[in-house]
């Protein structure tokens, strides 16, 4: 009998680590740089991790919501370009106004995706990977695949920063994962989306109309992305061939880090998602601020990755070992 | 009696696909309050028949009377308008969502102050309230996917109460449960009928149609072949009727007490549910596992055959002359092993029936140097088996997953036969088969034990158990505590020795 206890107990640390061990590590990560290096633990540093982080932050709140319903999302990076790019063209006019169209360009270019996924019923690796393809050419088209310069409005809204240390930036992108965060956990539409990634089978027969969910998680993640472009002209006041490049995989990189399945039906993106992205952003940062050479980090963070991706892995298998 | 419509009338149905006629005039009655049992072999139409009352199918004649009104069905939509659910045989639940998220699903209730959000209290209030309806206590906040399947089906349950049903219909719903779960859905379906529900329970088994249903309806190739109170009848009416023939008399061969040790177990230990399990099995012989779901008898295949680690004891397997130690992993290369999941990990059901068939064997069939399948003697030897097993259906050529649920069975079978193993472990071998098929396979397994074949037998039916074992060893927590022979194995015997202890508590 205190064998088969303690047998439990084991199981249950395992389970509790498989569930919360990235924010051990994220902690453990924070002290041993802070330890490390005094910079590290500075307001002006953190500012910078919020910074760096902000993009990649919009874009990964948008991607839970299409991994929750089961599907995934590459068009990600290529839809903060093309919103970028929007901006650029819209200069001439007011900054609410090129906002709103970036906006509006964002939503179309999920809804595009989103309908062919749902409703053409086409694989969404594929659909996304090639309509990647297709909105970075078309910016590259509007832009000249050359570096340019946004209007001065939607600079001056990039300087903004709150009591010398929350860029607007930083605190936009916090606001829009709240923002998906509820949506995701209390409203109607987040409870179909959990459930259309749970088995979309199972949505259809209790009557969930599964391709509007899908559609919409497509435009919300289109959205998410539109903005990530906007705060990326907002801060750098330019759009070059860089902006969103890559992004896609590091948002889905970010997301599954912090606990969102590939398989769909469980995800969050708060805290979820803002750990795995500052995950990431901490590594990088740490890392720079003892001067490791910035080759290593693209091995150090593939490294975390992979163990992210092992543990999702592990934890479904355990679900389903424990199922049968 | 104040007269009240009867709460639903079929009529005098039939429906024809190209080529079949699926139903032909049936009836069926349905009163309030009552358990009606739809019972026949797989393709008898009891699906068609549920189909047209789901408003899946639209039937070429007859007539839906529902309370005393002529309805019409034309969507799965209009039938839960009228109160007809549906309880599938593949479960419809979301297992990352609680129970309460599980039962509301498509009508959470918007938070009073802002109706934009959904309230979970109030759900999880009211997932209580319909529990407690159903007499089952569970936590409406824990996730789904940590329910046994029993309990996931008594959310369905209580899903369909919430949607307000009034008839619910049970397709199969015990093929996954254990003998306790299949207690508590059992309750639950009285309590259905008290509350005034009426239940139409599709199944194979005859002894739930005994112990649960009020009246029964036999269905044999689209067109009803008996109707009645259960109280009328006996089990083996109902199965005359199922069949349409006759049971054949149990054909058990007499012990042979020349045959030789096959494999011996000592000591074997697994995890929490395989404590010290030692016994002999001879050729020619069929030796039953028998206990509940729970008391060790599939983990001790699993640790047997090296799917599970093995924490002590040891293997003897009949190598040449001897008996010689043998590793787990090559036991299981040796013996043929019909898992108790055809669909998961018995049959590649996309691909041919030939090729299932072949499968095991494909040494016999590749050439000597470049070691190229010969699909022509691959094909040969399995048109061959599929005749010997009759094995029936579209062909051996047709993709596994077209077959019927017995059909397929027998598919697992021939792949394990043309291995021709000494050894054959069966866990469930009749399961989500008709009765039909299920005598057939219970002759083969005879069969194959008068042709010298080593069985070992897990089923939770405790027929099967009676009519196919030479000798039973019953489990109770990961132990052997009784083993029976000949005459002493019975269904009184067994149900009570499985059950010891854990009667009191039930």
């Amino acid at each position: 009998m205190l064998r088969l206890g303690l047998r439990a107990d084991w199981a249950g640390l395992r389970d509790i680590l498989l569930q919360h061990g990235l924010y051990g590590l994220l902690l453990a990560l924070i002290l041993v740089f802070g330890a490390i290096s005094h910079s590290f633990l500075t307001v002006s540093n953190w500012t910078q991790i919020g910074t760096a982080a902000c993009f990649l932050l919009c874009a990964a709140a948008g991607e839970v919501i299409v991994m929750i319903t089961g599907e995934i999302d590459l068009g990600v990076g290529s839809i903060a370009y093309l919103s970028a790019s929007t901006v650029y063209l819209t200069s001439a006019f007011p900054a609410a106004f090129s906002v709103f169209a970036a906006l509006v360009v964002g939503l179309i270019a999920g809804a595009v995706s989103g309908g062919l996924v749902a409703y053409a019923k086409m694989s969404s690796l594929l659909t996304t990977l090639g309509l990647m393809i297709a909105y970075r050419g078309v910016s590259l088209l509007v832009t000249g695949g050359t570096v340019q310069a946004v209007g001065p409005s939607i600079v001056r809204l990039g300087r903004i920063q709150y009591v010398h240390a929350l860029p607007l930036v930083v605190l936009l992108s916090l606001v829009l994962m709240c923002l998906y965060q509820i949506v995701a956990s209390s409203t109607k539409f987040g409870a179909y989306c959990y459930a259309v990634g749970n088995s979309e089978s199972a949505a259809r027969k209790v009557g969930i109309g599964v391709p509007t969910v899908k559609l919409i998680a497509f435009c919300m993640s289109g959205a998410g992305a539109a903005i990530s472009g906007i705060l990326s002209t907002m801060y750098l006041g330019q759009v070059t061939t860089f902006t969103g490049r890559g992004m896609e995989f590091e948002a889905i990189a970010a997301v599954v880090i912090g606990g969102t399945s590939l398989f769909g039906g469980r995800g969050s993106v708060l805290p979820g998602a803002l750990a795995g992205v500052l995950l990431l952003t901490v590594i990088s940062n740490g890392l720079g601020t003892r001067g490791v050479s910035p080759y290593v980090y693209p091995f150090v963070i593939g490294s975390v990755v992979f163990v992210a991706i092992y543990l999702d892995s592990l934890k479904n298998w355990r679900r389903s070992s424990r199922a049968r | 009696m104040v007269h009240r419509p009867i709460h639903l009338r079929m009529a005098g149905i039939s429906k024809s696909f190209p080529g079949v006629q699926a139903l032909d005039r049936v009836s069926l009655e349905v009163g309030f309050g009552q358990i009606v049992a739809l019972v026949g072999v797989n393709g008898a139409g009891k699906s068609t028949l549920m189909n047209i009352l789901g408003g899946v199918e639209q039937p070429d004649h007859g007539d839906i009377i529902v309370e005393g009104r002529k309805v019409g069905l034309h969507s799965p939509k209009d039938a839960g308008k009228l109160g007809i659910s549906f309880i599938h045989q593949e479960l419809v639940s979301f297992g990352s969502q609680t129970v309460a998220e599980n039962i509301f699903m498509t009508h959470l209730f918007p938070n009073r102050i802002f109706p934009f959000f959904v309230s979970k209290t109030m759900a999880n209030e009211a997932a209580q309230r319909y529990l407690g309806l159903l007499g089952v206590r569970m936590n409406p906040r824990s996730a789904v996917e940590d329910l046994s399947p029993g309990e996931r089906q008594i959310v369905e349950i209580a899903r369909a109460l919430a949607m307000n049903a009034q008839l619910v219909i049970f397709d199969e719903p015990s093929s996954s449960l254990s003998i306790r779960e299949k207690t508590a859905l059992f309750s639950v379906i009285r309590r259905l009928k008290e509350e005034d529900k009426s239940v139409i329970y599709i199944t194979h088994f005859i002894d739930e149609v005994l112990e649960l249903c009020d009246r029964y309806v036999v269905l044999r190739t689209g067109r009803v072949h008996g109707e009645g109170f259960v109280r009328d009848v006996t089990k083996e009416d109902i199965i005359r009727m199922v069949i349409g023939r006759d049971l054949p008399p149990s054909v058990k061969a007499p012990a042979t007490t020349a045959a030789k040790t096959l494999l011996r177990v000592e000591g074997l230990k697994s995890g929490t549910l395989v404590k010290n399990v030692s016994f002999d099995l001879n050729e020619r012989e069929v030796l039953g596992l028998w206990g509940l779901m729970g008391s060790g008898r599939t983990e001790l295949i699993r640790a047997m055959l090296g799917l599970d680690p093995l924490d002590g004891g040891r293997i003897l397997y009949l190598l040449r002359d001897d008996l010689e130690p043998i590793a787990a992993r090559d036991l299981l290369r040796e013996c043929g092993y019909v898992t108790e999941n055809r669909r998961a990990d018995g049959l590649f059901m996309p691909q041919p029936v030939w090729k299932n068939i072949t499968a095991t064997s494909l040494e016999r069939y590749a050439s000597r140097y470049l070691r190229v399948l010969r699909v022509g003697r691959e094909r040969t030897a399995s048109r061959e088996v599929v005749k010997s097993l009759r094995i029936s259906g579209p062909g051996h050529e047709a993709a596994v997953e077209n077959l019927s649920g017995g059909n397929q069975q027998k598919v697992v079978f021939a792949k394990w036969l043309s291995k021709r193993p000494k050894l054959l472990v069966l866990d469930e071998p009749t399961r989500g088969v008709d009765v039909g098929a299920k005598l057939e396979i219970g002759a083969l397994i005879r069969d194959l034990a008068r042709q010298g074949t080593a069985t070992l037998l897990v089923t939770s039916e405790v027929e099967e158990m009676v009519s196919l074992s030479d000798r039973v060893l019953v489990l109770r927590g990961g132990m052997i505590v009784a083993t029976l022979v000949g005459e002493d194995i019975s269904s009184a015997t067994l149900m009570g020795l499985a059950l010891g202890s854990s009667m009191e508590r039930r």
